[in-house]
Parts: structure tokens; C-alpha cells; sequence
């Protein structure tokens, strides 16, 4: 095996002759890029539209077929709606953030901007969304003695168990996205710890 | 340039580095508008190629399982000299770090130091001292092959 630099690079230069621009269909691949493209915007539009229309339902669910008129119901409700809304708008901002995310800058300083937005998605993820689930529920709950008028005790027992059951599938999807992040960031921090040769 | 780059970050897997290149096209279509001139187009794709390669290693985290290509006893009789030197090459530099990789890619590509380090946002000295511990450590990698 040679191993002299200069072999290496004509070693090199002649795979890509050999294997690369042969076998590789780069028309095919260009094309797949743009469907790519749109599927991942697809998926950022879907998950935002599902958060809009979930908004869009409870507000009309409370409005038309739950009018509540105690106000410790009202209060419930605002704080539902309320937090709801600001996970949207924060999901928004996020989409943005991401879009600052230059791929044409240098490796550094394009890692030390997706550190950035990690670090708010890590936040947005944890802090806030705690946050925003321990609003919601305790707006969800604010409901049920205006809710027990109408429904016995067993009914809303259920409700109120499978409320839990979501905000327990919420709160493991919240660990989840967190975990993730953490990943990211920390191989963020291992790629410019590399580059600076700390 | 691009695909060789995606297929050797990828320690040769040709289906992993398709889907990699795409992306690396995605983001070049999408930074089309910032694109100023201010650097050449090769310096610039290769930002690119390079930027999109780390994100995509955070993205799959997980999802993907990268080992380097094996070559079987039999293919290896079938195969040229030239390419089974490659496939070495190949196998050596996917034991790198993922930056080291990107490196000495580049390096291999005949890119000059000034773009390289353009590329990767570090100081020329800093780039020389990592290049000739990238080579070491590459020519050690091939001697254990031998």
C-alpha cells in the first residue's frame, strides 16, 4: 500500500474517475433533492397546521359546545388557550431560527450559530414546554368542577385519567425532543472543540 | 467534489452518501440567494458540503449505522490494484473524526490550505498542525493494512 501523500492524492483522483462519476446517477440525485425539499417543508407546515387546528377546535369546542359561565371555568380556559397559543407562536419563531442557520458560512461559525438554536430548541423543548403543560393542565383542571355539574363522577373520572394518559405520552415526547437536542449540542461542542484543536 | 466528499464521510456506504449529497443539493439550492462572491464557488460549495455533512451525523443520530465497507476475498481477486488501494483509502479515512475526515478529504482534493481553511473557519496555523497529524495518523492506519 503506498502511503506517500502525492500517491494518495492520485489513489484518490483515481477513484473518483473509477467509481464516483460512473455508477452515480447525479441527475437522478439532483431531482430527489427537490422532492426532499418539499417534504421537509411539508412536515414543518403539517406540524403546524395540526397545533393551529387543534387551537381553531377548542376555541370553537368552547365557545359552542361547552359555553362555561363560572369564572374559575373562564380562567381555565384562557390558560388552555393561552398556553397553546404560545407554543405556536414559539414554533414559528423556531422555524425562523432555524432558517438563520448559514450552511455557507464557515464550519465554525455555521456550528456555533446551530449551537445557538439548539440551545433554544433544548429550552423551548424543556423549560418552556414544561412550562406550557403544567399551564395547560392546570387550566384543564380549573374546568372540572363547572364539568362535574354536567357529568357524574365516574365520566369524569375518565376524563380526568385520560387526560393524564396524554399529558404522560406529552411528557415522554418532551424527554425525547430534550435527549435530542442534548445529542446535538453535544456534538456541536465536540465538532468545535475538534476544529479549535482544544 | 461533492459526491467523493459524501462518500467518503460515509466510509464508502454509495446509498447513505446518495442521501447525503442530496441534502448537500438541497442546502446549495436553498443558500443559492446568499451566495456574494465574496469567495469562490468552490470554497463556497464546499462550506456547504461540509456544513451539511456535520448536521447530517446530528440529524441521524441514531438512525444511522455507518461501518466501514468490506471487501470480500473474492471480490478483492476481481478487483484492480487502483481500486483496492481506494477501498484502503477509503476504509483509513473513515477511522477519522468526522472534522478530521472532512480535512483531509479536501487535502486529497488538492484544495490549498488557504480554502481549506476559509472553508473551515480556523487560522492557516492551526489547519497545518491538524493536517500533519490527519496524515500521520492516515499513513499509520494504512501500515496496519499492509
Amino acid at each position: 500500500m503506498k502511503n506517500n501523500m502525492d500517491d494518495l492524492k492520485e489513489i484518490w483522483k483515481s477513484g473518483q474517475n473509477n467509481s464516483v462519476d460512473s455508477n452515480i446517477p447525479v441527475d437522478e440525485i439532483i431531482s430527489q433533492a427537490g422532492q426532499k425539499k418539499k417534504k421537509a417543508l411539508k412536515v414543518q407546515i403539517t406540524n403546524l397546521v395540526i397545533l393551529v387546528l387543534v387551537l381553531i377546535g377548542l376555541c370553537l369546542f368552547f365557545k359552542y359546545v361547552t359555553p362555561f359561565e363560572q369564572l374559575l371555568s373562564k380562567v381555565g380556559v384562557a390558560l388552555m388557550l393561552g398556553s397553546l397559543s404560545v407554543r405556536i407562536i414559539l414554533e414559528i419563531y423556531s422555524i425562523i431560527l432555524s432558517g438563520k442557520v448559514d450552511v455557507s458560512e464557515t464550519a465554525l461559525k455555521s456550528n456555533t450559530a446551530a449551537f445557538k438554536y439548539h440551545k433554544f430548541r433544548k429550552f423551548i423543548h424543556g423549560f418552556v414546554t414544561i412550562s406550557i403543560l403544567v399551564i395547560y393542565s392546570v387550566g384543564f383542571f380549573m374546568l372540572t368542577p363547572e364539568f362535574s355539574l354536567y357529568f357524574n363522577s365516574t365520566v369524569m373520572i375518565l376524563i380526568d385519567l385520560s387526560f393524564l394518559v396524554a399529558a404522560l405520552i406529552v411528557g415522554l415526547s418532551i424527554r425525547s425532543a430534550i435527549r435530542k437536542e442534548m445529542a446535538s449540542l453535544n456534538d456541536i461542542l465536540r465538532f468545535n472543540k475538534e476544529l479549535l484543536g482544544k | 467534489m461533492v459526491m467523493q466528499l459524501c462518500l467518503g464521510y460515509m466510509k464508502g456506504e454509495q446509498e447513505l452518501a446518495k442521501d447525503l449529497s442530496q441534502e448537500v443539493f438541497m442546502s446549495v439550492w436553498n443558500a443559492l440567494d446568499k451566495f456574494k462572491a465574496q469567495s469562490s464557488y468552490k470554497t463556497w460549495i464546499y462550506r456547504i458540503a461540509v456544513n451539511t455533512c456535520l448536521k447530517y451525523i446530528r440529524d441521524k443520530k441514531g438512525k444511522l449505522n455507518i461501518t466501514n465497507v468490506e471487501i470480500s476475498e473474492e471480490a478483492k481477486d476481481e478487483e484492480s490494484n487502483t481500486t483496492l488501494q481506494f477501498d484502503a483509502l477509503y476504509r483509513a479515512i473513515g477511522k477519522l473524526s468526522e472534522v478530521d475526515r472532512l480535512i483531509i478529504m479536501m487535502v486529497l482534493d488538492e484544495s490549498d490550505y488557504s480554502l481549506i481553511s476559509d472553508v473551515m473557519g480556523i487560522s492557516e496555523g492551526n489547519l497545518r498542525v491538524k493536517i500533519h497529524r490527519i496524515k500521520k495518523t492516515l499513513k499509520e492506519t494504512l501500515e496496519n493494512e499492509k
